[in-house]
């Protein structure tokens, strides 16, 4: 697999999102495989293996999608038959105050990953990956362990860290030897999404570690070997060297980050319900409630719409400009 | 690997970045680690300072109050199957879209990887509204089909870049003989694939594990509720014992800590194929 190097031919430059859209590219390659004609036999077996993926996934997430889509023009409530009322959800959503203070959440959290987790991970990366210290398996492997906790447990674990009189409280106390010290970070509606931003950097950094760490192992080391010998020093490689060959997976890692900021909201949940009066609600939370809490079914399915829509235009312009960016670097 | 001289100033820095995150990563779980073994009083008078008795008192009364041996059975049976089945359906597609010619995989292998996309959440009103037809919401099937559906996409994903690396040539080989597509995939690719399907198999059991809207939303009665769920119940009705909480938390972590430690590589390699997370 990809860190050991070897077996894969991983999509270093495309990533999923890359490829999602240009599936034809990917297939190319396969295309000269088989000159023979596909003859009646070779149908049969393509349906055997592939139609039980394709008819679970179509059944239990496609269907249900699309289903969502013909909700969200209607007002159903749970009960009774939904009528149709046309752009309705969707003219109220962009009115309510709580869809713009979500989606400026969402809009943080993508900024976290682009100035916090994405430069973060590389330069973690980049320090491993040219051995600039010793014991460097020791340190990649607790910084990624994060990453694999469950959604509940770091809410848990942080509404404590974070709490009026929590973990942060008790040692900002006893630095300022104020023993009744209280940290108001989640009552206030400016603040109250900067612990999720802090946990996002904790949780997540290590993965585009990961990820950085998997392509730079990946490429060519005789640029690299050229630029020592020519005694360039560390920054001139870092520079000149390393970063312009990263360019593709820093867009890759954006794409992964903007589709990630769309999916996850179970630590807000779980942490501040979005509160203080939905001022840390993200996207994600705010559809959950509207759906689950209000029972606005119709409404809540507006919301997922957007939030896919958005989602895939936002990853349709990054990945045009990552495979531009690619071409130029080749 | 080649190195040049790096100068002290610069490796300085490197340790002390590295140093730094990794103790900032650290932190935080060292914390619960050790506040979980602390007694209640002491946790009272200070909720920083190091115990001076260390007790398992805690994770005797999480294990019993939070019902874990029921949890625990749940969780295991759903990621369990989920896996075996994800890694089957998600391989045979693979195969067929990397290594059978036909002028649809294109628009089926864009179809399954739209599903990367979607959140349960976006989802999971249908879903209810399906599975509540069909009298299976609040069943333990009902709650596996949505688990396999949501692994599918990845898993084929990762499989397909897999197997397209195999060989042509031994495929083609296989074919001349009279072996048919089917055969070939028992015989062939799926011992082939044993590295992918122990990422696979690894990543999904992960998923699985970490999962909570879906059985959230789900489930209503106690003895289908998988771990995730059982804590983020206990969470609401005695959220003033952090001793007792974050014997829990450690409790619904520790399977994810095993596998970490024996299956580092796969998880890795799970997550650096871009996984999308927050």
């Amino acid at each position: 697999m990809a860190p050991d190097g070897g077996m894969t031919p991983a999509p270093a430059r495309a990533g999923v999102a890359t490829s999602l859209v240009t599936p034809v590219r990917v297939r190319h390659a396969e295309r000269g495989a088989t000159m023979t004609a596909v003859r009646g036999a070779d149908r049969r077996s393509y349906m055997v293996l592939a139609a039980p993926a394709l008819i679970v996934y179509g059944l239990v997430i496609v269907v249900p999608v699309l289903y969502s889509l013909v909700l969200s023009f209607t007002d159903w409530a749970g009960v009774g038959l939904p009528h149709f009322i046309g752009f309705t959800n969707y003219a109220q959503m962009f009115s309510d105050p709580i869809f713009w203070w979500s989606l400026r959440n969402n809009g943080l959290v993508v900024v976290i990953s682009l100035l916090g987790q994405i430069p973060l991970g590389f330069f973690l990366a980049y320090i491993i990956y040219r051995r600039l210290v010793r014991f460097s398996g020791f340190f990649e492997s607790l910084i990624f362990f994060p990453a694999l906790l469950s959604p509940v447990v770091v809410a848990l674990l942080f509404g404590v860290v974070f709490a009026p009189t929590g973990l942060i409280a008790q040692i900002i106390g006893s630095f300022t030897q104020q023993a009744m010290f209280s940290l108001n970070v989640f009552n206030a509606k400016g603040t109250a999404i900067i612990p999720y931003l802090i946990v996002l950097l904790w949780m997540y950094s290590g993965i585009y570690m990961i990820i950085f760490l998997a392509n730079l192992q990946k490429t060519n080391t005789e640029m690299l070997e050229a630029a020592v010998i020519d005694g360039a020093s560390e920054w001139d490689i870092l520079r000149r060297v390393v970063l312009p060959n990263q360019v593709p997976v820093f867009l890759t890692a954006a794409i992964y980050a903007i589709a990630g900021s769309f999916k996850s909201f179970e630590i807000l949940w779980i942490m501040t319900n979005g509160g203080p009066s939905n001022y840390s609600s993200v996207l994600g939370l705010y559809m959950i409630q509207n759906t689950f809490t209000y029972y606005k079914y119709g409404f809540g399915s507006a919301i997922a719409v957007v939030m896919i829509l958005l989602s895939v235009v936002l990853i349709i312009v990054l990945s045009g400009a990552a495979q531009r960016l690619t071409r130029r670097f080749e | 690997m080649v190195r040049t001289y790096v100068p002290m100033p610069f490796r300085i820095a490197a340790y002390l970045a590295l140093g730094f995150f990794t103790l900032f990563t650290l932190f935080p779980l060292v914390w619960l680690a050790y506040t979980s073994l602390k007694p209640e009083q002491e946790i009272v008078q200070s909720i920083i300072a190091w115990p001076t008795t260390w007790t398992f008192e805690n994770y005797a009364q999480a294990w019993e109050l939070g019902e874990f041996s029921l949890l625990f059975v749940n969780s295991i049976l759903y990621s369990a199957v989920t896996t075996v089945i994800v890694v089957l359906l998600a391989l045979s597609a693979a195969f067929a879209f990397t290594k059978i010619p036909s002028r649809y995989t294109p628009v089926w292998y864009a179809f399954i990887l739209l599903g990367l996309l979607v959140t349960i959440s976006s989802a999971i009103v249908p879903i209810f509204i399906a599975e509540n037809y069909l009298g299976i919401v609040n069943t333990r099937i009902g709650i596996l089909i949505p688990y396999i559906a949501f692994n599918i996409s990845f898993a084929i994903y990762l499989a397909a870049a897999f197997i397209r690396s195999i060989a042509t040539e031994i495929i083609e080989a296989s074919k001349i003989d009279g072996a048919g597509y089917v055969r070939i995939y028992w015989s062939i690719v799926l011992p082939m694939s044993r590295p992918i399907i122990t990422t696979i198999a690894i990543f999904t059991f992960q998923a699985c594990w970490i999962e909570y809207v879906l059985v959230y939303m789900l489930s209503s009665s106690d003895d289908i509720r998988t771990v995730q769920v059982g804590l983020s119940l206990l969470h609401g009705q005695l959220s003033f014992n952090f001793g007792f909480l974050f014997a829990a938390c450690a409790i619904a972590s520790a399977p994810l800590l095993i596998l970490y430690v024996f299956f580092r590589r796969q998880l890795q390699a799970g997550f650096s194929m871009g996984s999308v997370k927050g």
